[in-house]
């Protein structure tokens, strides 16, 4: 029964208290060594490069991070001192990688939102642990999202021209342009994500500037807790700024992706005026979103021992997210390859052929690409075995997150290289800089996910609590109800043996 | 004192049989009074059809849903669903089919030979867009339906008659039945309805119809459960969870429906291409566009307020009230959808009124009597008054 699959007891496995929860998450923030306990095993030369105490996980990830970060600071300086000729684009390809790596990044970040938000609104417990991570993964997923279309403009320094502002130079943004749309609704759900991250934390902020032992940590989050005091008065005011929160967020999650996708539909080119992209570039989102979530809670999971709070029933939950938008996702793909077909217009049959077909069509290698990583994988996920098993999780998680990259590879640059004209037609490569961009912006989300890890609670403390009240509840309840039913049996026992 | 007996079943044969009688004379006088343009007689019928039938798979859809999510709010009103779509029902859709194939050439550009001959593009579509092949589809479609139909609801009768839990079976069932019906139901309209246009096309044609049908179906289990909130068995069941529950998931499939058409538009006017305005330069011609602006307000202005407020889900009646109206005014829309591909001029015709109404008798009589066939509601389902806890 739905009741059975949802029991509290399957979320927080063993025995808690409310202290012991706090122990063991704020532990993690307070208690520098436990982020090398863990160790990573080093290849021979590497082993004997990295100091002993450096070989954790931790420093390891937020190594790689920040190397990478620096070849994002690299690369941009390059852009921004030469323009944006250092990438691939040219003509007819106006938008490559650094559009695919936009819509890429914007797509990740959607499962924070749809975890903290619709979840909240749909009141499903298995979010709890999921959604503070989810959270902070969607602000650095929308952070790495948006500098791509700001460079893009070529002068960043002007950006805010895309704003209506009374000015001098008579601007004013062109607001039949969904790409105007863009820079509203990323900014909204930026913002909107923010506050709504942070106002989460505040309860926590609390908990870490009570438990706090040195002086700087307990005025650093004293100062974040805003003074809070745990008072009814404030839990009802926080309890109302969430789910207020929660309705500004959850359009948030249909209207942002749907505007990216506007971005193509409404134009013209063949493979882009295509009238299911708006719910499927949503439901790709979440798909790519919940990869995310799935590829980093598995690791963090394992080096933090968080066996107890994110549990295999939130893995098969989240499994199933992905292979219902998953399956969404394929069959947005079948219909585009359709009606293509059934349309008969020559742009279209062009395009198809562009895509599919195996001769004369120089990128249906990634068309093909796309659809082992993003349809042809993912079905393990029908079977039950495969959801229980987190490696399989993990590579299926991978492959998702690839499958989503080369789905706007394939939209966006591909859709360009032949338009209506065949004398316009060309070929596009991604150059050194465009590369070293993507790779750069991923160390980026993964020096600030790190970060996050080790100065702030990854797992929303006061949640956690208010699952172990709701589970001592209902132990309590089933307790009361079998205790009924086993009087209600001993009764009838002891009058039929009266009688 | 106990409550009165809800006899829904008895409802809808009484509906359905005077409906029937009144479609029944309505369409001899249409027929009878003078001579008859088939293309628009095609063009009332497979309005009158479409709509009954989006309603059975709209049915067939949440019934799949329920038993794929097992969401608390599909308990109480599952058998409604269940007989919304029941063999007998998608079997009278299919019955219903025979004349459309008979009129074929009336409604079909792709069945006129001398159309297709001066067409490149209908004869591209060829072999696939040929009789022969677009008949036996439908045959396949129908088989497809009907045995997920008659599968779910067999299962899920054996759990309650034997006790057996087989839900996890049915589950997984429901979820692969899902795509097989997503897949099914978007190539049926394709086959049904957008190829009357000989042209245009839209990606998003077969979601936008299983989200109507689905809007349909959510509509009439609201005004049935809402009106009959005092009578047995609903007077158990229809708690504000329940009933906040349901207008909650109609307030979504309303968003969703307004979601669909409002992309399917912009991106059409924005693209400005002449083989997709094509279909809305019809549909804004005249008096037709006061349709679709009305069509605006009715379908999601009003519904979308209303649904909103927690106050209206928590009085029944008023929640049967909105449910109606989202019922009733979705024969306008389908009316919208299918009419004007053959009509320049809004009218409605009295044969539009007879066959709706001949359908509509039929639907109901079958619903009735699938009613009759299990009790209103399940009785082995998990206790409502822990789901109501729970909540």
């Amino acid at each position: 029964m739905a009741a059975e699959d949802t029991r509290l007891k399957d979320l927080l496995p063993g025995e808690w208290t409310n202290a012991k929860i706090d122990d063991e998450l704020v532990e993690i923030v307070l208690d520098q060594r436990r982020h090398e306990e863990a160790k990573v095993k080093l290849p021979g030369p590497l082993a004997k490069l990295v100091p002993a105490q450096f070989q954790s996980p931790w420093y390891i990830m937020l190594g790689i991070g920040f190397v990478f970060t620096n070849v994002l600071l690299l690369c941009i300086t390059i852009l921004v001192l030469t323009g944006i000729g250092v990438w691939g684009n040219n003509q007819p390809v106006g938008w490559g990688l650094d559009i695919v790596n936009f819509v890429w990044w914007i797509g990740i970040g959607h499962a924070g939102t749809l975890i903290s938000a619709v979840l909240l609104l749909l009141r499903q417990q298995w979010r709890n642990s999921i959604n503070r991570f989810a959270e902070a993964m969607t602000i650095f997923a929308v952070m790495c999202a948006g500098m791509y279309p700001l460079l893009h403009t070529g002068r960043p320094w002007v950006a805010y021209w895309l704003l209506p502002y009374p000015n001098v130079l008579a601007m004013w943004p062109q607001f039949r342009s969904p790409l105007v749309w863009d820079v509203f609704a990323v900014t909204t759900y930026m913002t909107v994500s923010i506050l709504f991250w942070f106002v989460g934390l505040i309860p926590d902020f609390a908990t870490l500037r009570d438990r706090a032992k040195g002086r700087f940590a307990q005025v650093a989050y004293g100062a974040l807790s805003m003074g809070w005091s745990g008072s009814a008065k404030g839990w009802h005011r926080y309890q109302h700024a969430s789910i207020i929160l929660a309705g500004l967020s959850t359009p948030l999650v249909l209207s942002v992706h749907t505007i990216v996708s506007y971005d193509f539909a409404m134009s013209i080119v063949p493979g882009w005026n295509v009238t299911i992209f708006p719910p499927y570039f949503v439901a790709g989102a979440v798909f790519a979103g919940f990869a995310m979530v799935i590829t980093l809670a598995i690791p963090l999971r394992k080096w933090y021992r968080l066996e107890n709070f994110i549990t295999m029933k939130h893995f098969d939950w989240m499994a199933k997210v992905m292979l219902a938008t998953g399956l969404i996702v394929g069959y947005g793909y079948a219909m585009e390859i359709f009606y293509a077909w059934y349309s008969q217009e020559p742009a279209e049959t062009a395009l198809l052929h562009n895509r599919v077909a195996l001769a004369d069509a120089p990128y249906s290698w990634s068309f093909w690409a796309l659809i082992l990583f993003n349809v042809a994988i993912p079905l393990f996920l029908w079977s039950p075995k495969v959801r229980k098993n987190l490696t399989a999780l993990f590579w299926i998680s991978m492959s998702i997150s690839i499958g989503m990259w080369f789905e706007r590879y394939v939209i966006i640059p591909i859709s360009l290289t032949r338009d209506y004209l065949p004398s316009s037609y060309g070929y596009y490569t991604p150059t050194i800089v465009d590369w070293g961009m993507f790779a750069g912006t991923i160390g980026f989300f993964l020096f600030l996910m790190f970060l996050f890890v080790r100065f702030l609670p990854m797992i929303n403390i006061f949640e956690m609590k208010e699952l172990l009240h709701h589970k001592e509840h209902e132990e309590h309840h089933n307790g009361h109800a079998n205790g009924k039913a086993h009087a209600h049996v001993n009764g009838q026992a002891g009058k039929e043996e009266a009688h | 004192m106990s409550a009165r007996l809800a006899r829904v079943d008895r409802g809808f044969l009484t509906a359905g049989g005077l409906m029937l009688l009144l479609g029944l004379v309505l369409t001899g006088v249409g027929l009878l009074g003078g001579p008859q343009d088939l293309t628009q007689l095609a063009n009332s019928y497979v309005f009158a059809w479409t709509a009954w039938t989006c309603l059975t798979f709209g049915f067939l859809g949440l019934t799949l849903l329920h038993h794929a999510t097992r969401g608390h709010w599909g308990f109480t009103v599952v058998r409604l669903f269940e007989a919304g779509s029941s063999p007998l029902a998608l079997l009278v859709s299919a019955v219903g089919f025979v004349p459309i194939a008979l009129m074929a050439p009336s409604i079909y550009p792709w069945a006129r030979p001398a159309e297709v001959a001066a067409d490149p593009i209908l004869q591209g579509r060829m072999p696939y867009m040929s009789f022969g092949l677009w008949a036996a589809r439908a045959v396949v479609f129908f088989a497809i339906l009907i045995a997920l139909s008659w599968w779910m609801a067999k299962s899920n009768r054996e759990e309650e008659v034997t006790g057996r839990p087989n839900w996890q079976r049915r589950s997984v069932m429901a979820a692969l039945g899902l795509v097989v019906y997503t897949i099914v139901v978007n190539f049926a309209w394709t086959d049904w309805t957008m190829s009357r246009e000989s042209h245009w096309f839209s990606t998003i044609y077969g979601l936008w119809f299983i989200v109507g049908g689905a809007l349909m179906a959510f509509g009439l289990t609201a005004a049935i459960v809402g009106s009959q909130h005092d009578k047995e068995p609903y007077d158990k069941v229809a708690e504000p969870w329940l009933l906040k529950d349901l207008g909650n998931l109609m307030l979504a499939t309303t968003m969703l429906w307004a979601y669909f058409s409002f992309s399917q538009y912009l991106i059409i006017w924005s693209g400005n291409l002449p083989v997709f305005t094509k279909y809305f330069i019809a549909r804004t011609d005249g008096m037709w566009l006061w349709l679709g602006n009305a069509l605006i307000l009715t379908q999601f202005f009003i519904p979308f307020v209303l649904l909103l407020s927690p106050t209206m889900k928590r009085k029944p009646l008023a929640f049967a009230g909105v449910g109606g109206f989202i019922f009733v005014n979705r024969f306008f829309d389908w009316f919208f959808i299918i009419v004007p591909t053959y009509r320049s001029a809004i009218g409605v015709q009295l044969l539009d009124v007879a066959l709706l109404l001949l359908f509509g008798g039929l639907w109901c009589a079958q619903f009735g009597v699938a009613l009759r066939r299990a009790p209103l509601i399940m009785y082995r389902r998990p206790n409502l008054e822990e789901l109501a806890e729970s909540v």
